[in-house]
């Protein structure tokens, strides 16, 4: 988080001083007022969204999803899997530790890529993001078109991958 | 917008209302931690706004269009998917910046293309996954995902006309 604000920092200078240089004041200006007029139609919308993804955490635990996940096999199992990574709050500092345990449980390799796919491309609580700071247009563009990725995992996951039933992390064990 | 705006607050009040009733302190352990994130983030937040504002004044239109716009094609996908996985960013920065590319010009697809290499290749998870998951893994995945910011771009790329 830190090298981000970093980061981030640095772009922004970069930003300004360029702005400075090709267009004055005058276009500092307008590139601060332009990103402060776009929070400002936001604000609301990421406010709700912060609400929403705080509430999800508590609402959702993780020790439930890692139970569910451990209940299937077959095609259930892979459905479950997306299901559960979908359902899946916060991001990859929880993601990622929670499929780590569902390895160390024995889940197999391609019901974590499964997992892994439904988080990523379902994120349901993505959405009220998405919704606020991409915009309803292209948000339902995305889903509509993304949709199909964890489906194709599915079918990708159970053939390619059923030979490898444990991740690396298991056999280190 | 405001239809969106609306249903947001509902979904926020509706989850309130139901964590209210279960466990009065599982709501305030979930706002707390909503206002923790919010809390975190501000600072990138407000910067990312910054960044978009001065990308939407100086960024030029024509070279957003010639790289990744409608008539870039094939190619124009295929960049705004690396482009999407080389932002080691949240969502709060992609999203805005995915935004401000489709107001310079870039294309459905390539912008679709954009946003799936962001959330299935994203650089940023990669010191996770290979810590928690091992290399092989991390391997395998990658190499299953790779090829879904170019099929997600060309079927938007293909039906759009």
């Amino acid at each position: 988080m830190r090298n981000m604000k970093l980061a981030m920092s640095g772009l922004f200078l970069v930003a300004v001083v360029f702005a400075l240089s090709t267009g004055g004041t005058g276009l500092a200006f307008q590139g601060i007022k332009t990103g402060f007029l776009r929070l400002v139609s936001v604000v609301a919308l990421v406010g709700a969204a912060y609400i929403i993804s705080g509430l999800a955490q508590v609402m959702v635990k993780p020790e439930a999803i890692q139970k569910w996940m451990g209940s299937g096999s077959g095609l259930r199992g892979a459905l479950t899997a997306l299901v559960a990574g979908a359902l899946t709050p916060g991001g990859p500092y929880v993601f990622y530790p929670l499929a780590a345990s569902l390895a160390r449980a024995g889940v197999g390799m391609s019901f974590l890529l499964i997992y892994l796919a439904g988080k990523m491309v379902w994120d349901v609580w993505r959405i009220p993001m998405e919704l606020a700071l991409l915009g309803s247009t292209l948000a339902v563009t995305r889903w509509v078109f993304t949709c199909f990725i964890p489906i194709l995992v599915v079918v990708l996951g159970i053939t390619l991958f059923k030979k490898l039933p444990q991740t690396s992390q298991r056999e280190k064990q | 917008m405001i239809l969106t705006t609306v249903f947001l607050v509902v979904l926020a009040l509706v989850m309130a209302a139901v964590l209210f009733v279960r466990d009065r302190s599982l709501l305030i352990k979930g706002l707390l931690g909503s206002w923790q994130s919010l809390k975190e983030q501000l600072p990138l937040l407000l910067l990312a706004f910054a960044l978009i504002g001065y990308l939407e004044v100086l960024l030029p239109t024509g070279i957003v269009k010639q790289y990744i716009g409608e008539e870039s094609g094939v190619w124009g996908i295929l960049a705004a998917g690396l482009m999407g996985a080389a932002i080691p960013a949240g969502p709060y920065i992609v999203f805005p910046l995915a935004n401000t590319l489709a107001l310079a010009g870039a294309g459905t697809a390539m912008l679709i293309a954009f946003l799936t290499g962001w959330m299935m290749l994203s650089l940023s998870h990669l010191p996770f996954e290979l810590a928690l998951l091992g290399p092989r893994f991390t391997l395998y995945r990658n190499l299953v995902f790779i090829l879904m910011p170019l099929l997600a771009g060309l079927l938007v790329f293909f039906l759009s006309g």
